[in-house]
């Protein structure tokens, strides 16, 4: 199921300031990099480089309002994540049948 | 951030615990059943490291747990090119006529749920439908 952007999206919420940056978006958007930047122990260049990053991971939208860019979230991504998950559980599930199926074969 | 997102599943086998202790940690038989070729690079104790060959290359688990017959954890990577490590975590138990094992893959929490509380609570969309998805995934695993 891997994709260029489901690879983008674990890579973006591999990181806790990622992570960080998310909820807070979560709780108030749109924001600046700017009013981001003075709630986050960094750089506002600091900042928007997280923020592309959850950009092109699809986790974040960009309006361009005014003289600066506000970032929104987007969480829609997400669903491609907890349907991964479903993958592996399924993946688990035929492993333990093959596991069944070869031990109980097994007159040992 | 302390929450783990896991996917647990159980079943029954009737075989005794030793013959499942040695199919799960025996490279031959783990390629039958897992599906990917395995190499116990060091011994199989804690710390040991074993590489599932895969077509583009290979990734490198490392036993976090070895207590025969009834206890076997590593670190792996889920999937080819994921950037997080999941622990896996088999235990057996001896039953009437065979055993149950119980094997959960944990470690999912990049995916943030306390992020998804604070969003699900706020708009009741997006986050929280992955989140819910992910729920029952965890939940299901109890009906089994």
């Amino acid at each position: 199921m891997m994709n260029d952007r489901t690879d983008h999206l674990f890579a973006a919420l591999a990181d806790p300031t990622r992570r960080q940056l998310l909820t807070t978006l979560a709780e108030n958007s749109p924001k600046t990099a700017t009013q981001l930047a003075e709630v986050f122990p960094m750089t506002r260049q600091g900042v928007l480089k997280h923020l592309d990053i959850l950009e092109e991971a699809g986790l974040v939208q960009i309006q361009p309002i005014g003289r600066e860019k506000r970032y929104s979230l987007t969480p829609d991504p997400l669903h491609d994540v907890s349907a991964w998950i479903a993958e592996l559980g399924a993946k688990w599930d035929e492993r333990l049948l093959r596991l069944k199926v070869l031990l109980e074969s097994d007159p040992d | 951030m302390n929450s783990t997102i896991a996917v647990s599943r159980t079943l029954t086998i009737a075989a005794s615990i030793e013959r499942v202790w040695q199919a799960i940690t025996t490279p031959a038989e783990i390629a039958d059943w897992l599906g990917m070729e395995a190499v116990i690079i060091d011994d199989l104790a804690v710390g040991g490291r074993m590489r599932f060959v895969v077509e583009d290359g290979g990734d490198v688990a490392i036993f976090t747990t070895v207590e025969p017959p009834t206890h076997l954890a590593y670190h792996w990577t889920p999937e080819a090119g994921i950037p997080i490590l999941t622990l896996v975590t088999f235990r057996l138990e001896a039953t009437e006529g065979g055993t149950h094992i119980t094997v959960t893959e944990a470690g999912f929490e990049a995916l943030p749920s306390d992020l998804g509380t604070t969003v699900s609570t706020r708009n009741g969309k997006g986050w929280g439908m992955a989140l819910d998805g992910i729920a029952k995934l965890v939940q299901g695993t109890d009906d089994e």
